[in-house]
């Protein structure tokens, strides 16, 4: 007995002594719960939104832009001489809500969205991030020969954003998209429209990153419209994000570019467009 | 006095001794900050959760922390310090090991202000550089207090600045700290 409490004895205080060794590995900083993933640069991927949202007091403006049709030839300088333009203002009241407004120069439309980012992508918590988007807009544009109401000028759209950074360099997002529109134009058939979009993000260096998005229509408006397509590069510095991208969407605006595409992608019907987003931090 | 007695009294002292051998000092809330000055803009974060230890036998320093641990005003530029400049995903940690010169245990133990040196490596975004650190040592009745003050290159420890942000990004950073420690610690 006494000597199993001599041994006991001896054996913790050798034990402290091995202790010393090491002196850096015995700070372990406690493991700060591993960030949320970051899928995307900013709030776009090309035309459409991305899953992320902007920390709580931060405001971005973002300028969107696309030219013409490139197949438009020579004479209109390949497109060049053709402007369509977004200005956009959104702002983050609270860490997981963003809220925007926009106005687009096509159809002269306002638009305004919520936007909710409901979770984020954390190992042990979330494999994806998932955001929903709602957004209405308001078309200006006078069009005396047709009698429409305030309320006929409105469309609704609705999205679900789902994405996932599957790796280091690489991030996918899914869109389902439900798109109401009040009143349609003459060749239209439908009110509705239902579409699908996959969107992915492939960083090539610290700054620069590829992006591409596809919407896919269930059912057209129209037998003579097209799905969008887009692919582009995005840069960021510091504050800014810069996005240069071919499309062939003329609108900025989800039920323009998802819904009433004119223009074929794939007949060369392409548009240079390019997207610039400022965020300023104006809150706490 | 008994047998039973003198037994337990022996190995107490054994311990004791071993305790004196075992002097450990830790702080767990040191804190660190860093400050880049360009014409732009000035760039300034702080870390409050920094570990440090010191060993009272031999004058050995460690410390390390989170490179998340580092707070900004703007939580863009923190995302990203985080994301593009320091990639804490990569490299989580920041971490000096070195060791006081000239070091006697009196330094901690004796109440008195000193100027002393601490040479080591200094490991950020998994790049290390020896550095030798002047660093000012308080002791008095509440413990050990350490400040220092020192520049860090960002390129010694490849940390890349673009030159879209060259006017917004400082080369050297000042980097300055505070660690507080009580006393005796296993």
């Amino acid at each position: 007995m006494r000597s199993r409490l001599t041994g006991f004895l001896l054996f913790i205080s050798v034990a402290s002594l091995n202790a010393q060794s090491g002196l850096l590995d015995s700070l372990s900083p406690e493991a700060s719960a591993a960030a949320p993933a970051i899928l995307f640069n900013g709030t776009r991927l090309i035309n459409g939104h991305s899953v992320e949202v902007r920390e709580k007091g931060i405001l971005e403006f973002i300028i969107s832009h696309r030219f013409g049709e490139i197949s438009s030839g020579g004479y209109n300088l390949y497109g060049l001489d053709e402007s369509n333009v977004r200005f956009a203002l959104e702002y983050a009241p609270l860490n997981h809500v963003y809220l925007g407004i926009g106005r687009s120069s096509f159809e002269k439309t306002y638009d305004g969205f919520v936007k909710v980012q409901l979770m984020r992508q954390l190992p042990g918590r979330s494999p994806v991030a998932l955001t929903l988007f709602a957004s209405t807009a308001f078309k200006t544009l006078r069009e005396p020969e047709r009698d429409l109401t305030f309320s006929d000028r409105l469309t609704y759209t609705s999205q679900l954003l789902l994405g996932r950074k599957i790796s280091q360099r690489i991030s996918v997002q899914f869109m389902p998209t439900y798109i109401h529109f009040n009143t349609v134009r003459e060749d239209e058939v439908r009110n509705d429209v239902w579409a699908f979009g996959i969107g992915s993000r492939i960083r090539l260096t610290r700054r620069l990153s590829l992006n591409g998005e596809y919407y896919y229509q269930k059912e057209k408006l129209s037998a003579d419209y097209f799905n969008s397509f887009a692919v582009g590069v995005e840069i960021e510095t510091g504050g800014h994000v810069f996005q240069l991208q071919l499309t062939n969407a003329r609108a900025m605006l989800e039920k323009g570019f998802i819904a009433e595409n004119t223009s074929d992608f794939f007949s060369g019907d392409i548009r240079l467009g390019f997207n610039i987003s400022r965020a300023f931090q104006i809150g706490k | 006095m008994n047998r039973v007695m003198k037994f337990f009294l022996t190995h107490i002292a054994v311990l004791l001794s071993l305790q004196g051998y075992a002097q450990r000092l830790v702080d767990r809330s040191g804190t660190v900050s860093f400050f880049s000055r360009a014409p732009l803009e000035n760039i300034e974060a702080t870390n409050h959760q920094v570990l440090a230890v010191i060993d009272g036998k031999n004058g050995e320093v460690a410390v390390a922390m989170l490179m998340r641990g580092f707070k900004f005003d703007k939580s863009l530029m923190e995302q990203h310090f985080n994301e593009n400049y320091i990639e804490s995903e990569k490299y989580p940690k920041a971490t000096f090991e070195g060791k006081i010169l000239d070091y006697s245990p009196e330094l901690l133990t004796r109440d008195g202000t000193h100027l002393i040196h601490v040479s080591g490596r200094l490991t950020i975004h998994g790049v290390s550089q020896t550095r030798d650190i002047e660093t000012n040592l308080v002791k008095d009745n509440d413990g050990i207090h350490v400040t220092f003050q020192f520049p860090v290159r960002l390129k010694d420890h490849e940390v890349d600045i673009p030159k879209v942000v060259v006017a917004n990004i400082a080369e050297e950073v000042a980097v300055s700290g505070e660690l507080h420690f009580q006393n005796t610690e296993q």
